[in-house]
């Protein structure tokens, strides 16, 4: 019996190991990596556009003033205690509070300060584009961490999510899939044709992040009063200061309050609970959904809804969003090109792997056609422009779509003439 | 007959480069004690009585107390503040806000003249407006309490007043425009009533979609802080 249990134990750990420390996809880290760099840069260019009255001697918050800030922090380390006053086990010598990563800490030129603030978005840049992408979110991620200490008084609740999930990207694989690295390697012919496993640990990270953040504001609010009595919803919605949208005035009366107060107790303590049983997980998240819907839609809190929402994109295996894509693919055969290289050229293999990296629903086929030009057509065997057509098909190419010229130049590059020699740029 | 694979006589086979999709023992001790670490400084912290000692508490209470003596404020406080694992997840709690306000300043310029400075006041902004300067009304939440932000607070508006008048600045005034937003019918009560007059048959409108309380029809005003730009000089009121 005693060594049923202690087997029944030692299978549990190793099922807690395997999910916390066994290997997959990458995919759902790229993609993370992607939504949550766009959306650091959205937050980064909106802060540039207030960046005087933030981040400069002349604003509101200057670095002495943010330093009283921190300051009430002591530097010390405590043991059985946590009274004010009370004796320290250790205090770090010479300091008055704890040491913390600020780039931004003693950088008194504004010119500075804004050199390294656009240093920060570029990083960002490359990051969603996964560029450099070790290094480039690293950087990102101690940019915005020297961002919130350089001031932290203007943070809600979603940049702070934010930094801890580009803390945890910085940390993982991120940039092996669904990145410009990728790319480039499978185009040079040095990165594997299908992106390696990885130890998902950074994604399970993530994972427990989120629902530590649900988790801990439902037991937050049940410290309160207004939540268990079901009127915490009617405060917020007379908070001018938030008003976005209207919505009907019967929402502001009872039932409807208690509804939207114990509804998002519900939806929150699900969110950190029950998103973890995979035949709820789907529901769970669309119900997570629909509640940042609604704030989004009603309060005026830029960024947060889009923000947590994002990471949503963690609870799914890469494996699964693989299997998501090739299914929609499957749905999608009406979209399909067919894309015909001029007569005597075919891709190159490391191009061909590229091409087919950059579309995930396979909406393009490349092969070699009877005519002098590149041709395309669609499943319906009419005519299409066939480097605009397998752009838009071709989902990880519409960022390249941005630099004029530079698809057309790839594909036109790509191509070889049978017997080994390179087709001309021209085509 | 086919030959058996010697590779596979050992055990089941394993896809390539699986026998490399290890994670090291110091890996999934550092990824241990994090979790221990961010779970412990998000946690509530213990009522005032628990952490005290007048009163022991639920055993929630005892464990917030002993997450609050032992493990945050030690090693953890450190850890989360260097690297910057700080967080806190109190939304809208325990109680949401039921204070509306924003802010304004008078300045008086060195003529004389008295200016007004409008604080950019999220509700009367564009939609686009409000999107971009939300961290306006953030900072506020903090410069409306934290007293040492009230010097930096007034500077920057007579910075701001001087340079769009093209005059210094002599004295700031900061001011609040408040109003608290009056409680509604908790549902309990709400629960009670209906099925009160459910049982005696007058299930009436207002017993099954009651009224709420007006909003008060105009804000309160407070000066709370005077600064001189001049000597930078100030005093809460």
């Amino acid at each position: 019996m005693k060594s049923d249990s202690t087997a029944e134990g030692w299978n549990v750990f190793k099922d807690v190991d395997s999910w916390w420390f066994g290997y997959g996809s990458p995919v759902a880290l790229g993609i993370l990596r992607i939504i949550m760099s766009l959306l650091a840069l959205e937050g980064l260019v909106i802060g540039l556009l207030d960046f005087e009255a933030w981040y400069t001697e002349k604003g509101f918050l200057p670095i002495k003033v943010d330093y009283e800030y921190w300051i009430r922090i002591p530097a010390t380390f405590q043991f059985g205690t946590h009274a004010s006053g009370a004796p320290a086990f250790y205090q770090f010598p010479g300091l008055a509070t704890v040491p913390r990563i600020n780039f931004f800490g003693s950088l008194y030129d504004s010119r500075l300060a804004l050199a390294l603030y656009l240093v920060v978005m570029i990083a960002a840049l490359l990051t969603a584009a996964g560029l450099w992408t070790r290094v480039s979110s690293i950087v990102l991620a101690l940019g915005i961490i020297s961002i919130h200490h350089r001031n932290p008084l203007i943070l809600h609740s979603g940049d702070t999510l934010m930094r801890l999930v580009l803390m945890y990207l910085a940390f993982s694989p991120c940039g092996v899939t669904c990145s410009l690295d990728r790319l480039i390697g499978l185009w040079k012919g040095t990165a594997p044709s299908v992106p390696p496993r990885v130890s998902l640990w950074p994604q399970r990270l993530i994972q427990y992040q989120v629902a530590l953040v649900y988790f801990m504001t439902v037991w937050y609010k049940w410290l309160g009063t207004d939540w268990k009595n079901g009127v915490a919803a009617w405060f917020p919605e007379n908070l001018h200061e938030f008003y976005r949208f209207p919505v009907p005035e019967f929402t502001h009366h009872q039932p409807f309050l208690a509804l939207a107060t114990y509804g998002t107790l519900v939806v929150e303590l699900s969110l950190a609970t029950l998103v973890f049983h995979r035949p709820l997980r789907k529901y769970v998240l669309l119900a997570g959904l629909a509640m940042h819907g609604y704030i989004e839609y009603r309060f005026n809190i830029p960024l947060f809804a889009t923000i947590i929402v994002g990471t949503y994109i963690v609870f799914f295996d890469g494996e699964e969003i693989t299997d998501w894509a090739n299914r929609t693919s499957k749905r999608l055969t009406r979209f399909r090109i067919r894309v015909r290289l001029p007569v005597g050229t075919r891709l190159r293999p490391e191009a061909q792997q590229a091409l087919t990296a950059m579309d995930p629903f396979k909406l393009v086929a490349y092969d070699t056609g009877v005519d002098v030009e590149w041709k395309a057509w669609n499943a319906q065997e009419h005519s299409k422009r066939p480097f605009i057509g397998a752009w838009i098909r071709s989902v990880g190419a519409w960022p390249i779509g941005l630099v004029p010229g530079l698809w057309k130049r790839l594909l036109t590059r790509g191509a070889l003439v049978d017997g080994g020699l390179g087709a001309s740029p021209d085509g | 007959m086919q030959k058996s694979n010697p590779k596979l006589a050992s055990g089941p086979h394993k896809a390539k480069g699986e026998d490399r999709e290890k994670v090291s023992w110091f890996v999934k001790v550092v990824v241990g004690l994090h979790v221990v670490a961010i779970t412990s400084w998000v946690m509530p912290d213990p009522s005032t009585a628990v952490s005290s000692g007048t009163k022991l508490g639920t055993v929630s209470d005892r464990i917030l107390n002993f997450n609050a003596k032992y493990v945050k404020h030690s090693p953890v406080q450190t850890y989360v503040l260097c690297t910057g694992f700080w967080q806190s997840w109190d939304m809208f709690a325990p109680n949401p806000s039921s204070v509306d306000i924003y802010p304004d300043a008078e300045v008086t310029l060195k003529s004389g003249r008295v200016v007004h400075y409008a604080y950019p006041r999220m509700y009367a902004l564009s939609l686009v407006e409000k999107y971009q300067k939300e961290r306006y009304r953030k900072f506020f939440e903090h410069a409306n309490t934290d007293t040492y932000l009230y010097p930096p607070f007034a500077k920057r508006v007579a910075y701001l007043v001087q340079k769009e008048s093209g005059e210094p600045a002599v004295k700031v005034v900061l001011r609040r425009h408040w109003y608290q937003i009056p409680s509604v019918t908790d549902f309990g009560d709400y629960s009670g009533n209906l099925w009160e007059a459910i049982l005696k048959g007058k299930v009436t409108e207002s017993v099954l979609m009651p009224p709420n309380p007006p909003l008060p029809p105009t804000y309160n005003e407070f000066d709370y802080y005077t600064y001189n730009p001049l000597t930078g000089k100030g005093k809460s009121l």
